[in-house]
């Protein structure tokens, strides 16, 4: 069984350094701390609540395989993103090879099957999904990180690599054309 | 006035009062926020699964056996999806190559230390599967274990030390190209310095392999 921390106090380096010393199993702590970021970036950006699991497990998997270059422990989250970032587009890009959208990916079937969701939420989800899948990536990615991460500009610009300006373009664009594709749901006039 | 005014974004972003704007721009900024809390709220219908089980049943182990290995479903649709790339080469290069790399090998002295040679391979009698031999120098290594594309990088194949630092191991292949990297001790991660290195998306490398198909012809 996993050590349970009392507290978030112990910070994430002291917890790397541990595990690089062999303590294997306190890796389940920066699981437990750095998952649920992790998943819902990948689940915005696939949009398949499997394949975003499946797409942050291979992430964490990795990083402990690769513990040793993480040169900021302290950062340890960032580090990860940054595991999951590529692996999001790597996955994105190869779908995209195959032709397969995300009616194949059975996201839209698992809002359906979820008893716990009104009709309601089941037609929204679906229509973000839908509208997200629609954004190029480098848009979706900016306008998660800025709108469900809610990281600063400065934050983004560290994880992302691009520029403050760009990405307030990026997430300028996505957020107008969230707006454009949910507003038809809504049966606004634009 | 453009429906999509900057002064509206940069409103969102916290760079400007709401009181600052204009009846139209703030009608224009109260859509925006609608349709991102839509799309919060439809991700937030999403339950955020505890992966901690899975992700360390699924470590490699601290002596650098392999762990229990549970194909997910992306190692499922990625096996669907990558088909491998196939370099086409005349089979008697392959054969000659492979006879090359042992006549090499045969006519060393025993005393001599036995060099790391890129991967070599041979057809196998059964079929299309190929039998590679990797063989690595890591001095002072106490265990090295092979992981790559072909293994959804899971430390699988074992080396031998075949004698001081040196490892190997001989694998069943289909032909295709992969990405591999030596796994040392179960801790750190080592390319083989004799075959090509291909950037992987960490910032690091990975070698790689071309296996060609023994039918194929150029």
């Amino acid at each position: 069984m996993p050590p349970e921390y009392p507290s978030k106090d112990v910070p994430d380096a002291q917890i790397v350094a541990r595990v690089l010393a062999g303590e294997r199993e306190e890796y389940a702590e920066l699981v437990r701390r750095h998952q649920a970021a992790l998943y819902r970036h990948a689940l915005g950006m696939v949009g398949s609540p499997d394949a975003a699991a499946d797409l942050t497990q291979e992430c964490l998997i990795r990083a402990f395989t690769r513990l040793q270059s993480c040169n900021d422990p302290a950062r340890f989250g960032a580090w990860s993103f940054r595991i999951l970032r590529n692996s999001c587009l790597d996955y994105l890009k190869d779908r995209r090879r195959q032709a397969v959208g995300i009616e194949d990916e059975g996201v839209l079937g698992v809002a359906n099957g979820d008893p716990e969701l009104s009709l309601e939420q089941r037609e929204l989800r679906e229509a973000v999904f839908r509208a997200l899948d629609q954004l190029p990536d480098s848009q979706k990615e900016a306008f998660l990180l800025k709108h469900v991460e809610e990281l600063s500009y400065e934050e983004m610009t560290e994880q992302l690599g691009a520029s403050t300006s760009a990405l307030k373009m990026r997430v300028k664009r996505a957020r107008e054309a969230l707006q454009t594709l949910l507003a038809v749901r809504r049966g606004e006039e634009l | 006035m453009t429906i999509h005014d900057d002064r509206i974004h940069a409103c969102l972003d916290g760079q400007l009062p709401r009181e600052a704007l204009r009846e139209e721009e703030l009608r224009q900024l109260q859509a925006l926020e609608a349709a991102l809390a839509d799309t919060k709220s439809a991700l937030d219908t999403v339950p955020v699964p505890d992966l901690t089980s899975r992700v360390m049943e699924a470590l490699p182990a601290p002596d650098g056996t392999p762990a229990t290995r549970t194909e997910s479903r992306l190692g499922r649709i990625a096996r669907v999806l990558i088909s491998p790339v196939t370099i086409a080469v005349r089979p008697a290069y392959l054969l000659a190559g492979v006879a090359i790399a042992v006549t090499g090998l045969m006519l060393l002295r025993p005393s001599e230390p036995i060099p790391t040679l890129p991967p070599v391979a041979a057809v196998s009698p059964a079929g299309s599967r190929m039998y590679v031999q990797f063989r690595v120098e890591v001095p002072g290594a106490t265990r090295v274990a092979l992981a790559g594309s072909f293994t959804s990088w899971q430390p699988e194949y074992e080396l031998t030390e075949v004698s001081p630092g040196v490892w190997s191991a001989m694998i069943s292949l289909e032909p295709g190209v992969y990405d591999y990297a030596f796994v040392i001790d179960g801790t750190r991660m080592m390319t083989d310095p004799h075959a090509p290195q291909i950037a992987d998306s960490f910032g690091g490398s990975n070698s790689r392999l071309f296996l060609p198909a023994p039918n194929e012809s150029a």
